[in-house]
């Protein structure tokens, strides 16, 4: 049987890489240890595996901001991400088509929106926050029919992305959020803070346009950009003001 | 408890920065001392640059080595941190972006002279704000 192997090679992979060559989703809480494990594995070209590859933002986006969102964890807690990385029009994600007015030669148009919530993440972190991350791509296609004067119909398709970030911080008990100077790196970004019980609710949402050729980098940035805003509303905890000088004499050294 | 002849007896934790966004200090027992920033640091963040003797704090490490675009590196996450914060401050001006960092870790961000690279033909990504090397 052709690509019997390949089939035998993915067989014997990680169920969590499994699912990423063979449906391009993956939904699973494991711990930060687990992941860089997972990683590893991704990262390593397998020799028997040619015709199946890993969906883009695989490597370059989500391997990097796990890995950033995982230094900020218990190494024990699990991380719980959800991927959907099958595209904007994948089975489920586009909605029903509605009809727009069609005037002068355009005798018909159309408006689709699809929603693709790709990454999702939920973290519970060192200082007892827990920390919630959502990325969704917004499509809006158009698809016009045009009658041009020699009666060729024309049909034309136009479609525009947006991408929505939302980071949620939940506080750990009794941490009050301040809210930070306003900072150009983030100033895009629609904050509040409401208070939840013994906690609060630092709530980041970012809306852009997805740049066509985004430089490399552009993705993880934005959407750290979008997390260190939460952070910022948090007052670091105090130092420890006895702690020793780090230039101090090493305990029992001579002076 | 306080040593014969009632000296007090120090004990140094480990300084060096955990975390991305939730900055800690490690706080193990420390029993070296970086070569570069002399911070304290234990066992575990101590590392070693090639050429030089002593130990080396991660921050220390990380600039020194420079840009790591592998996340599956082990240092990569320290690197990338410190790129992450030291990029979006220049790039924006707002030299406040994070308050979190205190003067350790501000110290590990001024490359020192020997942190510039040998001076590839063409890498001239360091060199922008070099007054000398654009008189020249």
């Amino acid at each position: 049987m052709f690509g019997h192997k390949e089939k035998a090679a993915i067989a014997a992979l990680a169920p969590q890489h499994q699912a990423l060559l063979n449906e391009a989703t993956l939904a699973v809480t494991q711990s930060a240890a687990q992941w860089g494990e997972l990683f590893t594995e991704l990262a390593a070209p397998h020799p028997l595996i040619h015709r199946h590859h890993l969906p883009p933002r695989t490597l370059d986006v989500v391997v990097p901001l796990i890995r950033v969102i995982s230094q900020d964890v218990d190494p024990t807690a699990g991380i719980g991400v959800r991927l959907d990385l099958r595209g904007p029009d994948a089975a489920g994600k586009t909605g029903a088509s509605r009809k727009l007015p069609a005037a002068g030669r355009v005798t018909k148009a159309e408006e689709a929106i699809s929603w693709d919530p790709w990454f999702v993440v939920s973290a519970p972190l060192r200082n007892g926050a827990e920390l919630e991350v959502s990325i969704v791509d917004v499509t809006r296609s158009r698809h016009l029919q045009k009658r041009s004067q020699s009666g060729k119909i024309k049909r034309k398709t136009k479609a525009k992305v947006t991408q929505r970030v939302v980071a949620k911080l939940t506080t750990a008990k009794d941490v009050i959020p301040v809210p930070p100077p306003p900072s150009p790196a983030t100033g895009w970004l629609q904050v509040s803070a409401k208070p939840k019980g013994s906690r609060h609710v630092v709530l980041a949402r970012g809306k852009y346009p997805i740049p066509v050729a985004p430089a490399p980098g552009w993705q993880v940035t934005t959407v750290l950009l979008v997390l260190a805003e939460v952070f910022r509303w948090v007052p670091p905890a105090p130092d420890d003001t006895d702690a020793p000088s780090p230039v101090a004499p090493m305990a029992g050294a001579p002076a | 408890m306080s040593p014969a002849g009632g000296a007090t007896r120090a004990v140094r934790t480990c300084t060096a920065t955990t975390g991305f966004f939730v900055l800690e200090r490690c706080d193990r027992l420390a029993h070296l001392g970086c070569g570069r920033c002399q911070r304290s640091i234990c066992k575990r963040h101590s590392l070693s640059l090639p050429g030089e003797v002593g130990p080396t704090c991660p921050e220390c490490f990380a600039a020194a080595r420079g840009y790591i675009s592998d996340p599956n590196d082990p240092m990569w996450a320290v690197g990338f941190r410190r790129s992450f914060y030291w990029e979006v401050s220049s790039s924006t001006g707002d030299d406040t972006f994070w308050t979190g960092f205190d003067d350790f870790d501000r110290e590990a961000f001024e490359l020192s002279e020997g942190d510039w690279g040998d001076g590839e033909p063409g890498d001239d990504s360091f060199g922008d704000g070099d007054a000398d090397y654009l008189d020249s």
